[in-house]
């Protein structure tokens, strides 16, 4: 049947048309792509760029899928077909599996250009071949078939009209045009966003925007938005089901109920959450973030009382952040001890050394225990994400002066839209043993026989996942991106010699001492400076840590006297400095 | 051997079969009915392709069906769109080429097998459509409207072929045309308002209307009384009569010699 049904759709050109066209038109603009690659070489550009045309895709194979199965009605075959024994289950499955082949074609094109771009770039990252082939799987393939279900059941079920004007709303709430929504919402303080992302996270929402990049992360594909585009699947596969009207009693019944529950399971499992990482325009997350804060937030003061001597941290980071933090505290005798703690985070339990649950209070970002006897030690059980600050299966950024541990004391580290670093912070012990997929970098040193599990001492300890890598051979210990990006090419030992000759002859006459063999050297995504109030080219520098993004031969010396600039003057001055270069105006938290 | 049980079928209030029963021998059977007596649901149910109330079982056969409103991929051609029905009813690929031909043949459309269907007239269309119905050799075989749109000559070559492919099967033709049926029909069943009226020989329908039918002078047209129905308006020797069928005697009229169009009317208006 499946052959027959090939043959039915080669010969109807008012949908085999529109379908070439649509394999054409992705072809030619992976092409065309292809001459912006071979200007700047951004292998993730690229793939952003081939992103771009998934709701055009969407629209289109719905078209061809609704026109082929609004065929047997059209031409009032339907009847003689569905007569036959299994008629009706055998034809609609054939043409279904017909369908398939677009969004098919679509993702074995797509993926055989990414392979060309990525093994043309050089790139060393091969978990980023699979990255790309499970996303365009994903939002090619998987969310190619909910076109076909939806456009097969309205062919089946409703008139023309009806139908498209269905798909019409569909079309809407799946674009950016109805980002509209959101404006009204902010209006009327219902977060309708809920009712969009139901819908529009089964496509890759908000690519276009160049604003932001995702080269560490990579394009996301985060467990929630599998479920997600998995739930619509398996609804409209129920349905498709029930009007196939499969005869067999038994077969019927079980592929029913395997349907509805595989779209429950994953309904609940889109439902479960997960880091969610928000970008774009429509959705600035540091505005969304900002909206919290405006709304919520009392920003507090308080320098701590006590001191925290030893993290001993276990980190599950899958679908989101799930955190135990056993904590040595520097005072056992306090009454309360104040903390500040990532709002994102919710706290499930506080317990003393003994295990007994402490009372807590918990308001915005800040995190206060309260104890009537003496505690030595404290262990807090949280789970969460931030917006901006990811931390999933996919990757994680979190580095050491973002409150996503508990740091002792109440920081306001947002300010106008943008997080401030938490500075000033003293050292401890850390140990921090993560469960994740992904390897994870850091300044502390990881275990031999656990390179996910980190120890050290630190004032700030940062976490790093994703399109990263070390060389434990280099002199240095680099943790550098692999996605080759716009105008940053991966940070290398040869750049860092290079680095540290001038630093070598421009600080020869200072009092200062940078040893950038014994620091980490950490290549920080660029979003990560775009979420935070910084200035410079060093975007952060502790001693044993330094985060700097680019890799350019003509601001190599810019690059070390920003490093001897930041060093001699401890970090908290050089940002306020280059701050106030930049603006014009004092650094916000000195207001 | 088709067996019907207490069929039911409403659509909202509306019932468009009600409490039908009945057992259909090998034969072809005639389904006589006004429009909107319940023939096209009943069809329908029988293959399955609406809901109902109560039981069908045909014994596992295959079904042939050519429904009311029959069409075809315009753009296909003729042979190829019956190949697309020939897989469907799993007749083997090497067989098919022959069977195809042997259906084609049957409604006289084999020399149109390559052309497309969208240049087809709609004559050809409803032919090729007793072709697919009758494809594979179903052991029953429903026609719904087979003739309508076909032509007197196609006609007779449809009732010739239904004589011809009639043994050893269970072959319904619906119709409200009762010379449709007369001449090819082993059996009649009668329907209305989605029950079984009659089910009988064609002289068993025909008997229904004996000593029922009259022709009456016009001008006596004020005088007949009692449950009656002008079926026509006839001249005769240069007199107007009407064609009456009554269910008492009419004075002053000349008994008629009843066809089996009376007696599916006598049976319809309860005379």
């Amino acid at each position: 049947m499946i052959k027959k049904s090939f043959k039915l759709f080669f010969k109807m050109p008012r949908i085999l048309i529109p379908a070439i066209l649509l394999i054409i038109f992705q072809a030619t603009a992976l092409i065309y792509y292809l001459k912006s690659y071979s200007i700047n070489g951004d292998v993730f550009l690229y793939i952003l760029n081939s992103f771009s045309n998934c709701l055009i895709s969407f629209i289109i194979i719905f078209y061809v899928s609704y026109e082929f199965f609004y065929l047997l009605k059209r031409s009032k075959i339907d009847e003689a077909i569905y007569a036959n024994r299994n008629g009706k289950i055998k034809t609609l499955s054939s043409m279904a599996v017909v369908l398939t082949t677009i969004p098919a074609l679509e993702f074995l094109i797509m993926f055989l250009f990414e392979l060309g771009v990525i093994l043309n770039s050089g790139m060393t990252d091969y978990s980023y071949i699979v990255h790309i082939a499970s996303v365009l799987f994903l939002y090619i393939f998987l969310v190619g078939l909910i076109p076909i279900f939806i456009g097969a059941i309205f062919a089946l079920k409703f008139k023309r009209i009806g139908s498209y004007s269905l798909a019409a709303l569909i079309f809407f709430i799946l674009s950016d045009i109805s980002d509209i929504l959101f404006m009204v919402s902010q209006k009327i303080e219902i977060n309708l966003w809920v009712i969009k992302y139901f819908f529009g996270y089964i496509l890759p929402n908000d690519l276009n925007s160049m604003l932001l990049q995702l080269d560490t992360y990579g394009i996301p594909g985060e467990i929630y938005r599998w479920n997600l585009v998995l739930f619509w699947i398996f609804l409209l596969l129920f349905f498709y089901i029930l009007i196939c009207k499969i005869k067999i009693k038994k077969v019927r019944v079980v592929s029913l109920s395997l349907a509805g529950v595989l779209a429950v399971i994953n309904l609940v499992g889109y439902f479960k959450g997960g880091s969610h990482y928000e970008f774009g325009p429509q959705l600035d997350s540091i505005s969304m973030e900002s909206y919290y804060y405006n709304k919520y937030n009392k920003p507090k003061t308080m320098d701590a009382d006590f001191s925290v001597e030893k993290y001993d941290m276990k980190l599950n980071i899958w679908r989101q952040l799930d955190a135990e933090i056993n904590m040595k505290l520097s005072d056992e005798s306090l009454n309360s001890y104040n903390f500040t703690l990532f709002h994102g985070y919710r706290v499930e339990r506080v317990t003393d050394s003994d295990g007994m649950e402490l009372p807590f209070d918990r308001e915005g970002d800040y995190l206060t225990v309260h104890s009537n006897k003496n505690t030595p030690s404290l262990n807090i059980k949280y789970s969460g994400y931030s917006p901006i600050l990811y931390s999933s299966s996919q990757g994680c950024v979190l580095p050491g002066f973002f409150p996503y541990y508990p740091i002792p004391g109440f920081y306001d580290f947002i300010k106008s839209q943008s997080y401030t670093p938490i500075l000033d912070l003293k050292k401890a012990e850390f140990k921090i043993d993560i469960s994740s997929p992904r390897q994870f970098y850091s300044n502390l040193n990881s275990e031999e026989q656990n390179k996910n599990c980190f120890i050290g001492k630190t004032d700030y300890p940062t976490l790093i996942s994703g399109f990263f890598r070390d060389d434990p051979d280099d002199d240095y210990k680099i943790i550098a991106q692999t996605v080759k990006e716009l105008g940053i090419d991966e940070l290398d030992a040869k750049y860092i010699d290079e680095i540290k000759k001038i630093i070598e002859e421009k600080s020869k006459d200072e009092d200062i001492k940078i040893d950038l063999n014994n620091i980490t050297i950490i290549q920080v995504p660029y979003y990560i400076i775009n979420g935070f109030y910084t200035s410079g080219l060093v975007y952060f520098i502790s001693d044993d840590q330094l985060f700097i993004t680019f890799n350019e031969e003509p601001i190599k010396d810019e690059e070390a006297e920003h490093i001897i600039r930041a060093k001699k003057l401890g970090y908290k001055k050089y940002l306020y400095d280059e701050w106030l270069k930049a603006s014009g105006v004092e650094y916000p938290n000195l207001s | 051997m088709l067996t019907i049980d207490n069929l039911e079928k409403s659509f909202k209030k509306n019932k468009a079969l009600d409490c039908f029963s009945c057992e259909f021998e090998h034969g072809i059977y005639g389904l006589l009915g006004p429009n909107g007596s319940g023939k096209t649901t009943m069809m329908r149910c029988i293959c399955d392709l609406i809901k109902y109330k109560g039981k069908i079982d045909c014994g596992g056969a295959k079904i042939g069906y050519l429904p009311q409103q029959f069409g075809m991929m315009k753009s296909l051609k003729l042979f190829d769109m019956m190949k697309y029905f020939a897989t469907l009813k799993k007749i083997p690929t090497p067989e098919q080429d022959e069977e195809i031909k042997r259906c084609l043949e049957l409604v006289n459309l084999y020399d149109k097998a390559k052309d497309k269907v969208g240049s087809l007239s709609g004559g050809m269309v409803r032919r090729s459509g007793i072709a697919q119905a009758i494809l594979g050799d179903p052991e029953v075989i429903l026609f719904d409207e087979p003739t309508a749109g076909l032509d007197p000559e196609e006609r007779t070559r449809f009732k010739t072929m239904l004589k011809s492919i009639g043994k050893n099967k269970t072959i319904i033709v619906s119709t409200h045309i009762v010379s449709d049926v007369e001449a090819v029909c082993d059996k009649i069943v009668i329907i209305d308002k989605g029950r079984k009226k009659f089910i009988g020989t064609n002289e068993e329908v025909a008997a229904i209307a004996s000593s029922k039918a009259y022709l009456v002078e016009e001008k006596f047209e004020g005088i007949l009384s009692g449950n009656y129905y002008i079926k026509d308006r006839i001249t005769r020797n240069g007199e107007n009569y009407l064609y009456v069928l009554s269910d008492i005697p009419i004075e002053n009229s000349i008994a008629a010699q009843a066809n089996i169009e009376d007696g599916y009317l006598c049976a319809l208006k309860n005379i």
